[in-house]
């Protein structure tokens, strides 16, 4: 069913298929008061048929949508879905005698059941608690100011209605679409690069970490109070009189104790590696 | 009208989000409905997507607001770029987005050209 909506234009002929097969759907649906029992039920089947055949010859469109609002993964298998859902009700709704295209009429109402979705509260992706709970607030928001003002609310009168402020309603927004976590290995560019391709370089700290390790290992080895020596100057970069004046004792005693620490754990450094 | 606000970035996927950003940004100034800012968004995704032919060309987006309307003008220094397919999903879904949409090409240069409209001021 996917393959046959993967392209990505319609061509003449699915377009006359398209109004053919609307025409017939129109008939199918129009009141009949004579038809019979048998009737009935051979044209419901073909009325199935009909529909079946027009929304599969636009699932296309659907997926095409889904990925403008950057749908991958699980959760894009949700968005196809609701979307289909907004296509269905498209054709449903559909008048062929207004003279639209199918086309540009569902459209809106695909990316309307998309909207709905990313509504709803369900996150893969780790977003500041506070700008979830936002989120949530200008979501509830929307609904109510929607039903009240017979249209979507503007920013400024939800930000006027949440008393936060138009960049948060924003962010808030744009944080409902990222509930998703999208693979690494996902192409992103017309290259079919993966994001992990785009992103990173060597880290250096690993190298880092490594002496890190070698040299917590090897501070066991010294007494304890020229441990402490050890780790205030290096790593908590402490001054030698800071470090004389917490254990309570005078500086040049400190250097010395510096001095003789740093000359042997840099000799059972050496033996190690 | 006011002096436009232009973008210019490398044509990559990454970078798209910048444009949905400056888009959304300008729309919810303009006092768009929170579904137009979300059209501004979408449309200006599928417009510089559209633009992306992969040859490391240079996406420039220009936003004009006048009174109650956006204007946003995508265009590719890419020499290669064609004119959206009228019959494209790329296209049709523009054209259910914004109020008016427009492709252009000048001396093998595509410009596309997305105007929306915001609710009429209070009171006019």
């Amino acid at each position: 069913m996917k393959a046959s909506g993967r392209t990505s234009r319609w061509t003449a002929e699915q377009r006359d298929r398209e109004r053919e097969l609307f025409a017939e759907f129109a008939r199918l649906r129009a009141p009949n008061d004579r038809r019979d029992v048998v009737d009935d039920s051979m044209e419901k089947s073909e009325l199935r048929a009909v529909r079946d055949e027009l929304v599969t010859m636009h699932l296309g469109l659907v997926h095409h949508l889904a990925q403008r609002y950057g749908a991958r993964g699980s959760s894009g298998d949700d968005v196809v879905q609701v979307g289909i859902v907004g296509l269905i009700n498209a054709v449903d709704r559909f008048d062929l005698d207004r003279g639209h295209e199918f086309s540009t009429f569902a459209t809106p109402h695909i990316i309307g059941e998309m909207r709905k979705f990313f509504r709803d509260d369900s996150w893969a992706v780790h977003v500041p608690r506070r700008l979830r709970d936002l989120t949530s607030s200008v979501n509830r928001a929307r609904d109510d100011l929607s039903a009240h003002l017979g249209r979507s609310p503007t920013v400024a009168e939800l930000s006027a209605h949440l008393e936060v402020t138009p960049e948060e309603i924003l962010s808030a927004l744009e944080a409902a679409t990222a509930r998703d976590a999208a693979s690494l290995d996902t192409p992103v560019d017309s290259r079919g690069r993966s994001l992990a391709e785009t992103r990173g370089l060597p880290d250096t700290s690993f190298e880092q970490v490594e002496n890190r390790m070698i040299a917590n290992s090897l501070l066991d080895t010294l007494p304890e109070r020229e441990r402490r020596i050890v780790i205030a100057k290096i790593y908590e970069e402490l001054g030698q009189s800071q470090i004389a004046e917490e254990l309570g004792i005078s500086q040049v005693h400190v250097s010395r104790l510096l001095d003789a620490s740093m000359e042997k754990l840099r000799k059972e450094g050496t033996t190690r590696t | 009208m006011l002096e436009p606000i232009t973008l210019s970035f490398p044509a990559h996927a990454a970078n798209v989000t910048l444009a949905r950003t400056t888009a959304a940004t300008l729309a919810a100034r303009l006092d768009f409905t929170i579904d137009q800012v979300e059209d501004a968004r979408l449309a200006i995704d599928e417009a510089v997507s559209q633009l992306i032919t992969g040859d490391d060309e240079t996406i420039t987006c220009s936003f004009l607001i006048s009174g109650s309307e956006l204007t946003m003008v995508v265009t590719s220094n890419a020499l290669n770029a064609t004119l959206p397919d009228p019959e494209g999903f790329g296209w049709i879904v523009m054209r259910a987005l914004v109020d008016e949409v427009h492709a252009d090409e000048l001396g093998g240069l595509v410009t596309l050209t997305l105007l929306m409209r915001g609710l009429e001021p209070a009171g006019a």
